[in-house]
C-alpha cells in the first residue's frame, strides 16, 4: 500500500516538474521574448567589402562593414549582379566589371542559392526517392512510377500496386555491385523535386564510406564512383572525410553539385565535373542548430551562417579562394533581464519539440545556480507564514 | 472474486463499450473508406509523394479518438460507482482495496485493448496493401503515442472520479491536460519514435495515480 502511494506521489511529483519546467519557460517567453530580425548580408564585388542591410526604425538602412552610412541607390550600385534588374532599369547597370562582361542571360544562369536548415539534417523522412530518367527526351523532368530504395540492395518500389519492380531492381544491384558498391547503403542523398535545373540523380555513400553518384539515363542504369573522376590530391583529401549528412545541389550552372557536412560539422562542397571538394571555413556554425546560405554569382560566393545571437559571412572567388569575412553579434531574442529572472525561476527549461528536427526529443537548459538560494528563501517564506498561521490558532 | 469484478464491470459497461466500439470501428472504415476514394481519384505516386515529402497519413483521423474513448470508458465505469455510492461498498471486499481498484482499472485496460485492437488492425492491413513496409513502421510510431494518450485519460478521469477532494481533483485535471497535450505535437510522421520508451513508461506509470486516488477516497482525505 505504502509502495503504491510512494510510487504515485513521484509520477505526480516528477509529471508536475516536468510540465512545470515545460510550460513554465513557454508561457514567459511568449510574454517576454523580443523579436531581433538578422542583417541581409551581401559581399560587394565593385567595393570589395560587404554591404549590411538592417531594418531600423525608418525603413532599411545600408553600411558598410566600416559604419559608413549607405543611401539605396548607392547601396544598389555597389551590388550590382544582387540589384540588376533595378539598375537595368535605371540605366545604371555596369557592362563589365573587373574585367569580366556582363551579360544579363548570363547573370542568371550564374546566379546559385543554397539553403540548409537544422530540420533537413535530422530529418524523419524515409529513405525512399525518385531516381528521374535524365534520357527520356523530354524537357521536363518527368517523375518515375516508382521509389528507390537503398538498403541491402536497390530496390524499385511500384506506388501502382505497392509491388516491387524486380527486373529494375536487379539491373541497379548488379551495376552497382559491377562499380564496387558495396551495399548496404550507410547515406543517401537526392532532390526529389521535378522543378529544378538538371538533375544529378541520387548519391550514396556504400558500406565503406565510397560515394557513388547513381543516375538513370535512358531505362539504363549510370552509376559513377565519384573518386574516379577527382584529381588525385582531392582523391585523397576526400578519402579522409568521413560525410555525414549530404545535400544534393541542381543550380543551373552545375557548378556546386553536393553540399555535403564531416562528422565534426565542417561544411564542404563538391564542386565542378571533377568534384573539387572545398571546405568552408566557417567559424561559429553549428549545423544542428544554426541555418547556412550560400549565394554565387558570375564573380563570387558567398557563406552565410546564422543563428542565435550571431552572423557570419564569408566570402569568395569563383575559385573559391577566401576574399573576406564579417562577423557580427546579435542581440538574442531571450536576453536581458528577463533572462536572468528565467534563469533563476526555472531552475532548468524543457522542450520537446527543438524546432530543429523533426523528431521530439528532450531538450535540456539548465538555469542558473541562483535558483537553489532563490528556491530555498521561497520554501522558508512559505514554511514560516505556515508556523505563524498554526502559531495564531 | 477477480472474476466477479470483471462481470460486474462488464454489465455495467457494455451498452458504452458497444457505443465506443461502434464509433472506433466507424473512424476506422472512414479512414479505410477514404483511402480507397483516394486511390481511386489521385494517381497513388501523388499519395506517396504526399506521404513522404509532406507528411499526408490517411489513419490521422483517428488521433484523438482513443483520448475520447479512453475518457468516457473511465466516465461509464467509475460515475455510477460513485453516484450510486457503490464505490465504497467494493473497497470493503475481501480481496484488498488496491487489488479491488487495480481489477477495475484492469478490466477498463481490457476493454480498452479491444476497442483499440479492433480498429488499428483493418487500418494496418489496409496499409500493408497500399504501402511499403517504411509507412507501416511510421504508422506504428506515430499511433503509439495517440493510443499511449487514450490510456494514460483513463487513468487520470478514474483518479479525478476516486479523487475525494476537489482541490486534488483540480490539480490533477491540470497535470492531466498539461499532459495529454504533449501526445498531439503536430510535426512528421514519426516524431515521437526517440521518446516512446518514456512516454511508454510514464503511461504505465499512470496506472498507480487511480490507486491513490482510491486510497484516499477510503480514508476520506
Amino acid at each position: 500500500m505504502k509502495s503504491i502511494r510512494f510510487t504515485a506521489l513521484i509520477t505526480l511529483a516528477l509529471t508536475a516538474l516536468v510540465l512545470f519546467a515545460h510550460y513554465g519557460p513557454e508561457a514567459w517567453w511568449m510574454l517576454f521574448s523580443e523579436s531581433h530580425r538578422s542583417p541581409f548580408i551581401n559581399y560587394s564585388c565593385i567595393s570589395d567589402d560587404f554591404v549590411v542591410s538592417r531594418v531600423g526604425e525608418d525603413g532599411l538602412i545600408y553600411e558598410s562593414t566600416k559604419g559608413e552610412e549607405l543611401d539605396r541607390a548607392q547601396a544598389e550600385a555597389l551590388l550590382p549582379l544582387f540589384n540588376a534588374s533595378q539598375l537595368v532599369q535605371e540605366g545604371r547597370m555596369p557592362t563589365e566589371i573587373k574585367g569580366v562582361n556582363i551579360d544579363l542571360s548570363r547573370l542568371r544562369h550564374e546566379r546559385s542559392f543554397l539553403r540548409l536548415k537544422p530540420e533537413e539534417i535530422d530529418s524523419s523522412i524515409v529513405n525512399l526517392r525518385p531516381l528521374f530518367d535524365n534520357g527520356t527526351g523530354r524537357v521536363e523532368l518527368e517523375e518515375p512510377d516508382d521509389f528507390l530504395r537503398l538498403g541491402k540492395s536497390a530496390e524499385f518500389i511500384k506506388a501502382k500496386g505497392n509491388s516491387l519492380d524486380k527486373g529494375k531492381s536487379a539491373l541497379f544491384t548488379d551495376a552497382l555491385n559491377e562499380a564496387g558498391f558495396v551495399f548496404p547503403a550507410s547515406l543517401v542523398a537526392s532532390n526529389p523535386s521535378t522543378r529544378k535545373a538538371y538533375d544529378e540523380g541520387v548519391y550514396a555513400l556504400d558500406s565503406e564510406g565510397k560515394l557513388f553518384r547513381i543516375r538513370l539515363f535512358a531505362e539504363e542504369a549510370r552509376i559513377e564512383r565519384v573518386a574516379d573522376s577527382m584529381s588525385d590530391a582531392d582523391r585523397d583529401a576526400f578519402a579522409a572525410i568521413n560525410v555525414a549528412f549530404m545535400s544534393v545541389q541542381e543550380q543551373s550552372n552545375g557548378r556546386i553539385r553536393l553540399l555535403f557536412l564531416d562528422e565534426k560539422g565542417g561544411v564542404w562542397l563538391l564542386v565542378g565535373k571533377e568534384y573539387h571538394p572545398v571546405r568552408l571555413p566557417l567559424g561559429s556554425y553549428k549545423p544542428s542548430e544554426d541555418d547556412l546560405m550560400i549565394r554565387g554569382d558570375m564573380l563570387n560566393y558567398m557563406a552565410t551562417a546564422s543563428g542565435e545571437g550571431f552572423v557570419e559571412c564569408i566570402a569568395f572567388d569563383r575559385d573559391f579562394n577566401l576574399l573576406d569575412r564579417y562577423e557580427e553579434e546579435l542581440p538574442k531574442d531571450r536576453d536581458g533581464l528577463a533572462a536572468a529572472l528565467a534563469d533563476v525561476i526555472f531552475p532548468f527549461a524543457l522542450e520537446f519539440d527543438s524546432g530543429k528536427s523533426s523528431y521530439l526529443g528532450f531538450h535540456v537548459q539548465k538555469g542558473s545556480i541562483l535558483s537553489l538560494p532563490f528556491y530555498l528563501v521561497l520554501a522558508l517564506i512559505v514554511w514560516g507564514i505556515r508556523r505563524a498561521r498554526a502559531v495564531a490558532k | 472474486m477477480t472474476r466477479s469484478i470483471f462481470y460486474k464491470e462488464w454489465i455495467k459497461t457494455r451498452l458504452v463499450w458497444a457505443l465506443l466500439l461502434a464509433v472506433n470501428l466507424g473512424y476506422a472504415i472512414y479512414a479505410i473508406l477514404r483511402l480507397r476514394y483516394v486511390y481511386v481519384h489521385h494517381d497513388p505516386l501523388l499519395i506517396w509523394n504526399s506521404w513522404i515529402f509532406k507528411g499526408y497519413t490517411f489513419y490521422a483521423y483517428y488521433e484523438k479518438l482513443p483520448l475520447l474513448t479512453g475518457i468516457l470508458l473511465a466516465v461509464a465505469q467509475f460515475l455510477p460507482e460513485l453516484l450510486n455510492r457503490r464505490m465504497r461498498l467494493s473497497l470493503h471486499l475481501p480481496m484488498g482495496e488496491d487489488r479491488v481498484v487495480a481489477a477495475h482499472l484492469g478490466v477498463g485496460l481490457l476493454l480498452m485493448a479491444l476497442l483499440f485492437i479492433p480498429a488499428l488492425l483493418p487500418m494496418y492491413a489496409v496499409a500493408v496493401a497500399y504501402f511499403p513496409p517504411e509507412f507501416i513502421g511510421g504508422m506504428l510510431t506515430t499511433s503509439t503515442p495517440w493510443i499511449l494518450a487514450g490510456i494514460a485519460a483513463y487513468m487520470f478521469t478514474a483518479a479525478l472520479l476516486l479523487e475525494g477532494r476537489w482541490f486534488a481533483r483540480i490539480v490533477l485535471a491540470i497535470i492531466a491536460a498539461a499532459s495529454l497535450r504533449l501526445f498531439f505535437q503536430e510535426i512528421l510522421y514519426s516524431a515521437y519514435e526517440r521518446i516512446l520508451p518514456v512516454l511508454i513508461a510514464w503511461t504505465a506509470l499512470t496506472f498507480f495515480i487511480p490507486l491513490l486516488s482510491s486510497q484516499r477516497f477510503r480514508k476520506g482525505i
